[in-house]
């Protein structure tokens, strides 16, 4: 009897441990899609570009053929950042099969491999490695968060692949790599400039004078701080407190309370989700009532207001996407959003993916070759409008500064800013107690 | 002195919180020699139907708590029956193996909720969890002070339990002398099946209390595990009031010290009141 139990509990791990295997490693290929038809690696209506990509071209009868070009690309699947993971994976997934239903890339069938590095930048750097040199893969993608592509893009580098992803912020994309785009990026550094550009169109006297600062200790958290500390300085606000704090947060209440004791009119808490909505309850607890709040990552993943309704309202953060962004090209977005989530408005991480996987696309698609080195060379030369509008890449792989605005407006992250993609006024000073 | 008060009172609740969390762990390590990684797990899941109580059917978590109690606690003597009994009688130092099984089940359990539930993070939001209530110079949100509550009564609870019951002094028994308590007629296997049983019961409680404040996901158990090694390695093993007291202790460091040393130094401080315990006191706080 004891010996099985004992087999019973083995076959359960066993059981599950298989499970995690077979999840770890998602192909979409060609042989999935049997409805070829329209030509290029972009939507249709896209922003013509006149740059040789075939994102205007209309819909051809003839489907893509001849072997697969396979795509790889490492991503946390399990683990801690999973939760946004799964939707870069659905939108690679989403534009492959989008391809695939069209003329594929080159008019070649797409094959796409994506592993699960369980949310460790160590197996994301493994797998990438794995990838390359042991799959054969033609082209890759990004990984994520900034660590593991941060991490990946010294791996893309050494093996001469062009990477696109959101990189590792400013530090990653400083180290001279030449196959490396942050496309857009997830730039820890501008996070905020969207606010600040807002504040200059205010009168002077309406702007905050002092702000309280709180950063999570680790390198996005101080991406993110690099870039305020710059942009409050141009600004002229005093930055009266400024405090980091290791992860988990026990309590957001200490610093809250410095916050508003110090009397601070801006506060920042340069958090991601369990520690932003810590501060944010701290802040209505506490009845701290500064002119506006900025958030680091918290407010743009779903969960802020599904979980946190009307009490995540009026935070300002930054962005590189919205689904609200005015380009043509994000109709496509959309239309994939209500078949894979049944909502119209795709989520970001969704769409990081999709935007990711289409630059690489025209890249392909304007050199007319997977040769990385001609795809680096096009890339670099060409504006390459995509999902989250039309950019020119630098040596460093990197676009003009840009951050978009948003801020949560009854539940909902609304684009905020700059004026031209703006959907609604900001709300400025928050309205406490209306 | 607003301020003294206003880490003191948010000090006291973020303790009771690492406390709930910490005794039920403490109780099996010290009946069993079980060592559960699991424990914290088992507390995710107690939030996790916390919360589709209240989505699902809306009914408030702290309600549901009298259906999870009794489920959690027969869940614990099923795990007990089921794994660690086989696994005591296999090997000689339970500690290290079970940390091992418990380990392995936590991640099982794990995948197991992402797949019931989603990696999608959770916020229990209720009426009163959105409020704000004055005590005295202090304020304290709805969440906060509904989850101290809870842990209050579960720890009192447990304490009353070990005190005053027969059972609760089998257990303390156990846990001093194993053969002795089996010498003086005390049933060994019951007692540790319930000790783990209660384990699991505070676990599920905690789990709800802890999803009043913060938000949890699967993989939370992680960072839960961290509070409640520090808390029952502080207050020491098998000891309930030890635990309540170091509980206090870390989130009392935390606050406290966050008035006069930069926030990011408080776990520096934490720890170093952890290490300067246990050069003083090796066994913990309590000494049993």
């Amino acid at each position: 009897m004891k010996r099985f139990k004992a087999t019973v509990v083995a076959v359960a791990l066993v059981l599950a441990a298989c499970g995690l295997a077979e999840e770890g490693t998602t192909t979409t290929t060609s042989a999935e899609v049997d409805t070829p038809t329209t030509a290029g690696a972009t939507p249709p209506e896209t922003t013509d570009t006149s740059t040789g990509d075939t994102a205007s071209t209309e819909p051809e009868a003839e489907g893509p053929s001849g072997d697969p070009i396979v795509i790889g690309a490492a991503l946390p699947l399990t683990g801690e950042f999973a939760d946004t993971g799964v939707f870069v994976r659905d939108g690679y997934q989403a534009m492959v099969e989008y391809w695939n239903e069209n003329q594929g890339l080159l008019g070649r069938p797409v094959e796409l491999i994506i592993e699960d590095d369980a949310s460790d930048p160590g197996q994301a750097v493994s797998l990438l490695e794995k990838l390359i040199t042991v799959d054969g893969v033609d082209l890759v993608l990004g990984g994520y968060p900034g660590s593991s592509a941060a991490a990946q893009m010294a791996v893309a580098e050494q093996h001469g692949m062009v990477y696109v992803s959101m990189g590792g912020h400013m530090a990653s994309f400083e180290q001279g790599f030449q196959y490396s785009f942050g496309a857009p990026p997830l730039m820890g550094q501008w996070w905020y400039r969207g606010f600040f550009d807002f504040l200059e169109t205010l009168p002077e006297d309406a702007r905050p004078t002092s702000a309280a600062m709180m950063t999570a200790n680790n390198p996005v958290g101080a991406a993110v701080r690099e870039g305020t500390l710059s942009d409050l300085e141009a600004a002229g606000i005093e930055l009266v407190m400024d405090e980091l704090y290791d992860l988990p947060l026990a309590s957001a209440e200490p610093l809250v309370s410095q916050a508003m004791n110090s009397g601070a009119d801006l506060f920042i808490a340069n958090s991601f989700f369990p520690d932003g909505v810590l501060t944010i309850r701290a802040v209505h607890a506490l009845g701290y009532q500064p002119k506006a709040i900025l958030e680091g990552i918290g407010t743009l993943i779903p969960s802020w207001e599904e979980e946190l309704g009307d009490e995540g309202d009026y935070v300002f953060s930054g962005t590189a996407m919205h689904p609200d962004l005015p380009f043509t090209e994000v109709e496509l977005l959309r239309e994939m959003s209500n078949e894979l989530y049944g909502t119209t408005a795709p989520p970001i991480y969704f769409m990081f993916g999709a935007t990711w996987a289409d630059t690489l696309a025209q890249g392909v698609e304007g050199a007319g070759d997977i040769d990385q080195d001609a795809i680096v060379g096009w890339l670099k030369s060409n504006e390459v409008c995509s999902f989250g509008g039309c950019l020119t890449y630098d040596e460093r792989g990197l676009p003009e500064p840009y951050s978009y605005l948003v801020q949560v407006q009854d539940g909902v992250p609304q684009l905020v800013g700059p004026g031209d993609v703006t959907v609604v006024d900001p709300i400025y000073p928050i309205p406490w107690g209306e | 002195m607003t301020g003294l008060v206003q880490a003191l009172t948010t000090g006291v609740l973020v303790g009771l919180a690492y406390a709930v969390l910490g005794v039920g762990f403490s109780l099996t390590w010290g009946a069993t020699g079980v060592i559960n990684a699991a424990h914290t797990m088992v507390a995710v899941i107690g939030a996790y139907l916390g919360y589709h109580a209240l989505a699902w059917w809306g009914i408030d978590p702290v309600l549901a708590l009298v259906g999870i109690v009794p489920l959690f606690f027969l869940f614990g003597w099923g795990f007990f029956e089921a794994l660690v009994r086989p696994l005591k009688q296999k090997v000689r130092v339970v500690g290290l193996a079970s940390v091992v099984l418990t380990l392995g089940i936590a991640l099982v359990l794990e995948s197991f909720t992402t797949l019931v539930f989603s990696a999608n993070p959770r916020l229990v939001r209720t009426e009163y969890t959105s409020m704000s209530f004055v005590l005295g110079p202090a304020r304290v949100s709805g969440g906060a002070l509904v989850a101290g509550v809870i842990s209050l009564v579960v720890i009192g609870l447990l304490y009353w339990f070990r005190q005053s019951t027969y059972l609760g002094r089998a257990l303390r028994a156990l846990e001093q002398e194993p053969e002795g308590a089996a010498l003086t007629g005390i049933d060994v296997r019951r007692a540790s099946g319930i000790a783990m049983g209660m384990a699991f019961a505070t676990a599920g409680a905690a789990g709800v209390a802890l999803s009043l404040i913060y938000t949890f996901s699967p993989t939370t158990f992680v960072s839960w595990l961290v509070f409640t090694f520090l808390v029952v390695i502080l207050g020491g093993v098998g000891t309930v009031v030890g635990v309540t007291v170091a509980g206090l202790i870390a989130g009392l460091v935390v606050t406290v010290s966050s008035l006069v040393i930069p926030f990011a130094w408080a776990n520096l401080v934490l720890f170093g009141v952890l290490i300067l315990v246990l050069l003083v006191r090796p066994t913990g706080l309590a000494r049993r």
